[in-house]
């Protein structure tokens, strides 16, 4: 396979993604995990420039990294997290049966990978243009309208949500 | 050109990671950092094949699920919030009230 | 009458030098394009934007980030009608506080850092790169200069390469002001960590504050840009600068001042809101809890409080590019100017007139911060969910029904007029009318503070 600019930066963004989505499930402190994530964002936003999405990769920074995991910091300063509580001992047999269940969804995965013809990335017909802001707003007002306003009913309703669950008394 | 199979393969183990960090971790935030980082698993897919193929529908459903992810970090991170302040601890092994 | 000459003069040497910084910036971005386009074979924009990145992203920035950190020195006191900074003096003159820039920096870079015990060590020392990395990310979309052909940069250079354009913007992303927002979002990160991982109350409590003040104005400073994205049809910053050329009323350009006054004054509210600066500086509140930099030191302090300068920096530059016209220098027509001198000057005049209203925006922000008093929290918190998250939405909603109407924008102007008319009333007619004798007791009082 040939090396090209585009194969070098798919590594660079999938070996540091791989080790911090694992920082996350190994960090043994919320912070940390917290932290693991957000890089495990900005390196899943470099590959989504190089898949040519430049919306979804700014929306990813914008919302991911800027205000869900800002909102996970901001609960866990505030109840002050620290540490995770000891682990019972009774849980352990679950656990390995987790990490079975887990490698085995990846076996399955895999072998519905192995089935992908390994059709080559189409060539665009206007590559300047696929995945822009014009691009994607054209789509999502057209073809996905409804689901676009059923999205904006969703977040009025997790926004009331989400006061009426975290507050004492309304 | 970067083949999309190797783009799913990278979205299997993540999407393999989250899922044993949602089984594993008793830690409810780090549970639901973990379905997050399924979510963007499934996101990737999305974006690959979209690439792949050449049509625009899949950044549209790509950002569909982050919107959808932002409305479940915020319901969630409120429950948690409510189970802290009446428990004391967000350790979703201790939340069983409904089956006991 | 000498004063006002001298003054005239000072604007007058301040501006022309100016021209010849962004001249000399040209020349740079020109030069570097041409060399990697003979050389290397790489695409002008490739040079043209390593160039950029040294000129306008170390240069501009960080000195007029650190110059800021005198001035601010210098114009406190004067407003405070007490003599500066002028302690430190070189051959018996105080130099208006320059050489302060050297002492405060020698002072940061040999003061013993001393860490807090039961720091989460990798954390707090990461914090400060965390808190300056983005602000300092932010200026790279700033489009300083119009592209001018790189042919009447460096004379060698012809054919297609020569018609190349050259601007002064390091890159052009398609999400443009998305950018912006996304990266500006993450500057919370830096002020937080340091917070929490100092392991110190005060610092924890200023670092909860300033994640709940930064996370709350975002939304409003998200929302308070989409009337100008709107108006413009477009997300690119420089896009949005040459649009601002047009004429919508008569001669008049649409100016997004004009068009969109509402969403100038949301954005300049949020933003600032967003530099931590009084009368928003409650994370820091250095009267009651210090702030969440309480347990940084020499250095490591030093890069936060640069953070804060270059945030200025950074701010007005945004609003100079989307609410001030850019590069178009206002006092005289941009397609004149374009025909009457050569290309090279007239990217220098223009990269001046931007450079020349950043410097305004600059001292207006450095006012505000010394005139307002600080807020309390549930004010800060009442401001941006009650009045300035309201009011930009209408704002949306209104500007989206004039461009319905009528897509040429005079509408819109007209509205815009009729906002500032109306603001400027209500502002004169809640302001404070001097009380009979205030006058008096006040030159009093300055005699009495001499």
């Amino acid at each position: 396979m040939q090396i090209t600019a585009e194969l070098v930066c798919f590594w660079i963004f999938a070996i540091p993604l791989v080790v911090t989505a694992l920082g996350v499930v190994v960090a043994r402190s919320p912070v940390y995990a917290a932290m693991n994530l957000v890089a495990a964002f900005f390196f899943m936003a470099g590959l989504y420039v190089l898949l040519a999405a430049h919306l979804i990769a700014f929306m990813q920074i914008l919302v991911y990294a800027g205000a869900v995991m800002v909102l996970f910091l901001f609960v866990i300063m505030l109840l002050s997290l620290d540490e995770e509580h000891p682990q019972r001992e009774r849980r352990r047999a679950m656990q390995y049966v987790g990490v079975l269940g887990a490698v085995s969804l990846l076996a399955v995965l895999a072998s519905a990978i192995a089935r992908v013809p390994d059709a080559a990335m189409s060539t665009l017909a206007q590559p300047d243009r696929f995945g822009t802001v014009k691009a994607v707003g054209q789509v999502l007002y057209t073809e996905f309208l409804l689901p676009f306003e059923v999205t904006s009913l969703l977040l009025l309703v997790a926004i009331v949500g989400a006061v009426v669950v975290a507050k004492e008394r309304i | 050109m970067v083949p999309v199979t190797w783009y799913l393969w990278l979205a299997a183990v993540l999407f393999t990671i989250g899922l044993s960090g949602v089984l594993l971790k008793r830690n409810a935030l780090i549970v639901m950092m973990s379905v997050e980082l399924m979510l963007n698993a499934a996101n990737l897919t999305f974006l690959a094949f979209a690439r792949q193929s050449g049509n625009i529908g899949g950044h549209a459903i790509a950002f569909f699920v982050i919107a959808v992810a932002a409305a479940e970090a915020a319901v969630g991170l409120a429950v948690v919030i409510a189970i802290y302040r009446t428990r004391g601890s967000v350790n979703v092994d201790e939340v069983r009230a409904l089956r006991e | 009458m000498n004063r006002l000459i001298g003054m005239v003069v000072l604007i007058g040497a301040v501006v022309a030098g100016l021209v010849g910084l962004s001249a000399a910036f040209y020349l740079a971005a020109g030069g570097l394009a041409w060399v990697f386009a003979e050389y290397l074979g790489a695409p002008p924009s490739f040079g043209a934007a390593i160039a950029n990145v040294v000129t306008l992203m170390l240069v501009v920035m960080m000195i007029s980030g650190s110059l800021l950190t005198v001035a601010e020195r210098k114009w406190s006191a004067m407003m405070q009608n007490r003599i500066g900074a002028n302690r430190i003096k070189v051959l018996g003159s105080a130099l208006g506080g320059i050489p302060f820039l050297a002492a405060d920096a020698l002072k940061m870079l040999t003061k013993e850092s001393a860490p807090p015990r039961g720091r989460t060590r990798v954390l707090y020392e990461m914090a400060p790169a965390l808190a300056f990395a983005p602000v300092f990310a932010l200026f790279a979309i700033i489009p300083l200069g119009p592209p001018i052909p790189l042919g009447a940069i460096v004379d060698s250079a012809a054919g297609a390469l020569g018609s190349a354009g050259v601007a002064l913007q390091v890159a052009s992303p398609d999400a443009g002001l998305l950018y912006i927002f996304a990266i500006s979002s993450l500057a919370v990160y830096g002020t937080s960590l340091a917070g929490w991982a100092s392991n110190n109350k005060l610092a924890l409590l200023g670092g909860v504050r300033a994640s709940s003040q930064m996370i709350s104005y975002e939304v409003s400073l998200g929302l308070s840009l989409v009337g100008t994205m709107l108006a413009y049809r477009t997300l690119r910053l420089e896009e949005m600068v040459t649009a601002q050329g047009l004429a919508v009323l008569g001669p008049v350009p649409a100016l997004g001042i004009l068009l969109q006054p509402v969403g100038f004054l949301i954005f300049f509210a949020s933003a600032f809101a967003e530099t931590k600066r009084a009368p928003f500086d409650l994370p820091e509140g250095e009267s009651e809890i210090v702030g969440y930099f309480v347990e940084y030191s020499g250095m490591k302090f030093g890069l936060m409080f640069l953070a804060e300068f270059v945030e200025i920096v950074v701010l007005s530059a945004i609003i100079t590019a989307v609410f001030l016209g850019g590069w178009h220098p206002i006092v005289v027509s941009t397609e004149w100017l374009r025909q009457t001198v050569t290309p090279l000057w007239f990217g220098a005049i223009c990269g001046g007139a931007f450079l020349a209203k950043m410097i305004v925006l600059m001292w207006l922000q450095l006012t505000i911060r010394w005139l307002l008093p600080r807020f309390r929290f549930d004010q800060i918190q009442k401001l941006c969910w009650k009045i300035l998250l309201p009011a930009a939405i209408a704002n949306i909603f209104i500007t989206a029904g004039a461009l319905l109407l009528d897509p040429s924008m005079q509408l819109l102007a007209w509205i815009g007029v009729a906002t500032i008319v109306i603001i400027g009333a209500i502002t004169a007619a809640v302001g404070r009318a001097p009380a009979p004798g205030e006058h008096d007791h006040a030159a009093a009082h300055a005699v009495a503070g001499h």
